[in-house]
């Protein structure tokens, strides 16, 4: 496996985030989790970035142990739900800054950001500042800031989640092409079902800090806790 | 290893800057004022104590500051709003947005300095009343500094903070987007007076409220402005203490100390039960 | 109601002109003769004095200058660091509490209390004593100054940028500082002014040794030199007019 989580627990004082996970992720393969807000996947993406520390168990990537590897030594990148664009730098710096942390030359970082810009349809914008875009357009440049650097793992925290239905739908088709494009392996946490079903080559759901990975999407359906059950019978009663 | 450094460094400066200062001085007012520091050091008495209220200089002081710091802060807020809401359109741009921050220029010495020369005696004020007729000799000009209605220390306060509060006043308006809830207020058919009394008062001084109480401890501190334009009784909480402190009687000064130990309660009372600092927004 | 509107704005910028402006013109004399309402002498020997000759208030000028300077850029970079620590730490807002309560006290009266200690340390009298003296009611301002800045907001884009590959440096360097900026030179300045008006604590704790520019208006009011009085008041008003010509910001420090 190419991820693979081992019994990670976490607590706050008394109250249990996390209840032992264990989750395996394939390479090229996205997982979706879905879950309601406070059930802890937010939590769990963080210990998986390095961004918190779990009480208890371990995280390897590529067959290596990286539990205790501070964040900027992991490669993991995290989306966030805002796309929390550098505001004094412009969307082209945005995406240069991780070639710019690795002093990669200027030739290959300006050829890089610009086959990147156009893929993300953002040609037109490279100069503008963030608070010049709209909010489709922050969350594909914090994309592209995170696809550059070629990361092992992608972490994604619900980042359609504050957009319009129809960027959102754009966005979804955006991101399942340069996932095969790129060969992104991926966690995709959403309390959206249809986007869960959408985005994941595999489903996980995920509830008062335990989680329940399922084999396929027809096992998903099936169980009742995931809704799916619920909302496929509301639309046949109409 | 970094990683401690990174929270024992902080925590080091807060404590040897912040912490260590407070309670060290608090500490050594309050030995001192029971006869456990300083110079008479006959060990443990409550006679300083006794004897600091058997003055009434001490109690008047207090109860002097207080109001003086009332009327101050009271006359602050009222003028700040009715300047904000008649006229703040007109302060925030060009030339006046700059003249109103002048007096925030003015060190607290200067500003008493300026006031001191404009309303005293022989002062600015008083000349043009005598050259205008109004007054016909300099005895004649009624007393304005050291006097005793404490005008001279009001409009010195109110010079020095009057812009401030004017200025917080606006950002509030601004932010709490006043002009589209006035509007609101009034679709939902409120009068012009209702729409003041019962929404935009009432977020300006909510708002404003943290700002009110922490200015007020700041003016019953104030030590400058009642130095320069005060009476000699009563004297302002600060002015006394440092007076019992320079004394020859040595008896005088462990009064000092209970005045600073007084005083430090007072503020603490005042910050912790008016003011949760979570909810403080300090820039305007 | 437009006149009367008119009138109240004018009312306010008299106010508001009028301390500057008599300063300025008592500075410019030495002789002001009751009842007349300008000085009956200009003169700029007052001036020429202070620019040319008089070393005493050059010194002054310049040791409150140092003071100032040396205060405030401790006070930003200790209180900037202290502040982080503080906003993302547990207990937040009790430690809050602590930087409240010295910035509030009077600062003579806190002097008089510290006096003792100054004293023993050997630190009263001298221009070291005035600057910890001063770092002791700038610091907690910076504190509670900086709290807006450490906000969630900031801490993201720090992790985004740790996930992203850097280090603490280099987020500090190309990420934090960049954010921090102008936050880091509206404290300075603003406590640049707090310590460039103090008078009582640094009156308290530098016995009058340390001449400052406060210490010297004192003086010269106490000797009934109101033309050199005014002359260093225009001296101490000059550096905050410019900064708020420069940034209005930079002068609205909320202290007494």
């Amino acid at each position: 496996m190419y991820l693979r989580l081992q019994n990670i627990s976490k607590t706050y004082g008394s109250k249990e985030i996390l209840k032992g996970i264990s989750l395996d992720v394939a390479a090229n393969n996205t997982v979706s989790i879905l879950g309601k807000s406070g059930c802890g996947k937010s939590t769990l993406l963080k210990i998986i970035a390095g961004l918190e520390k779990e009480n208890e168990g371990s995280i390897l990537l590529n067959n290596i142990d990286i539990t205790n590897r501070k964040p900027s030594a992991r490669n993991i990148v995290y989306l966030f739900q805002e796309a929390l664009l550098f505001p004094h730098l412009n969307v082209f710096e945005n995406i240069a800054f991780g070639l710019r942390l690795r002093n990669e030359n200027k030739e290959d970082i300006k050829n890089k950001v610009t086959l990147l810009l156009q893929q993300l349809e953002l040609e037109t914008e490279a100069l503008k500042m963030p608070d010049q875009l709209s909010g489709g357009q922050k969350q594909r440049v914090a994309f592209g800031r995170a696809l550059i650097i070629n990361p092992p793992l992608l972490l994604l925290d619900e980042p359609f989640s504050s957009l319009d239905v129809e960027t959102r739908s754009a966005m979804q088709q955006l991101y399942k092409s340069i996932a095969v494009a790129y060969n992104i392996t991926a966690l995709f946490v959403t309390h959206d079902l249809k986007e869960s079903l959408i985005m994941g080559d595999k489903i996980a759901y995920m509830e008062n800090g335990s989680i329940t990975v399922y084999q396929d999407k027809k096992d998903f359906i099936n169980d009742i806790k995931t809704g799916v059950a619920g909302e496929i019978n509301f639309w046949n009663s109409l | 290893m970094i990683n401690r450094f990174k929270n024992i460094f902080p925590f080091t400066l807060l404590l040897l800057l912040a912490v260590l200062p407070l309670v060290l001085g608090i500490g050594y007012a309050l030995l001192y004022s029971f006869g456990l520091a300083g110079v008479l050091n006959e060990g443990f008495t409550t006679m300083h104590w006794q004897l600091a209220f058997a003055d009434n200089d001490v109690i008047n002081s207090f109860l002097y500051t207080f109001f003086v710091s009332a009327v101050s802060i009271i006359l602050c807020v009222t003028v700040a709003a009715f300047v904000s809401l008649y006229i703040g359109d007109r302060l925030q741009k060009g030339p006046l947005s700059y003249i109103l921050y002048l007096p925030m220029a003015f060190p607290t010495l200067v500003a008493a300095f300026f006031f001191f020369q404009f309303l005293g005696n022989a002062g600015f004020l008083s000349r043009i009343f005598f050259k205008t007729d109004a007054i016909n000799d300099i005895n004649s000009f009624p007393n304005l500094v050291n006097d005793r209605f404490s005008i001279g220390i009001l409009a010195t306060q109110l010079f020095l903070s009057l812009p401030v509060f004017i200025i917080l006043n606006l950002s509030i308006l601004k932010n709490e987007n006043v002009a589209a809830l006035k509007l609101l207020s009034q679709s939902l058919g409120g009068s012009k007076w209702q729409t003041l009394s019962r929404v935009t008062l009432p977020l300006l001084l909510k708002k404003s409220f943290p700002s009110i109480v922490l200015f007020f401890i700041f003016k019953m501190g104030t030590y400058e402005i009642p130095l320069l334009l005060g009476r000699s009784s009563p004297e302002m909480i600060s002015v006394l203490t440092v007076r019992k402190m320079q004394r020859f009687n040595l008896l005088d000064i462990p009064q000092g100390y209970v005045v600073a130990v007084l005083y430090a309660l007072l503020v603490f009372v005042l910050l912790a039960v008016s003011l949760r600092p979570s909810k403080m927004n300090f820039n305007a | 109601m437009h006149k009367r509107k008119a009138i109240i704005i004018c009312f306010i910028v008299l106010c508001c002109i009028l301390p500057l402006l008599v300063l300025f013109m008592l500075s410019f004399s030495f002789r002001w003769v009751y009842p007349n309402i300008l000085p009956d002498v200009f003169t700029t020997d007052n001036w020429a004095e202070f620019l040319f000759r008089n070393n005493s208030l050059q010194n002054s000028f310049f040791t409150s200058l140092l003071l100032s300077i040396s205060v405030s850029f401790i006070a930003t970079i200790t209180g900037f660091i202290t502040a982080k620590w503080i906003a993302y730490h547990k207990r937040k807002n009790l430690l809050l509490t602590l930087a409240y309560f010295p910035f509030a006290l009077s600062p003579v009266i806190f002097a008089v209390c510290l006096k003792y200690y100054f004293l023993k340390l050997g630190l009263a009298g001298n221009i070291q004593g005035i600057i910890i003296a001063q770092l002791i009611i700038t610091f907690p301002y910076c504190i509670i100054f900086f709290t807006s800045f450490w906000n969630n907001k900031v801490r993201s884009y720090e992790n985004v940028s740790y996930t992203l590959g850097s280090t603490g440096f280099t987020t500090f360097k190309k990420i934090v500082f960049p954010l921090a900026k102008q936050f880091l030179l509206t404290c300075f300045f603003q406590c640049f002014i707090i310590s460039w008006f103090e008078y009582g604590l640094t009156n308290v704790i530098g016995y009058g040794k340390v001449q400052t520019l406060t210490i010297k208006v004192y003086q010269f009011i106490g000797e009934s030199n109101i033309f050199y009085a005014a002359l260093c008041s225009c001296l101490l008003i000059l550096p905050p007019v410019i900064l708020l010509w420069v940034n209005k910001k930079f002068i609205l420090q909320q202290s007494r």
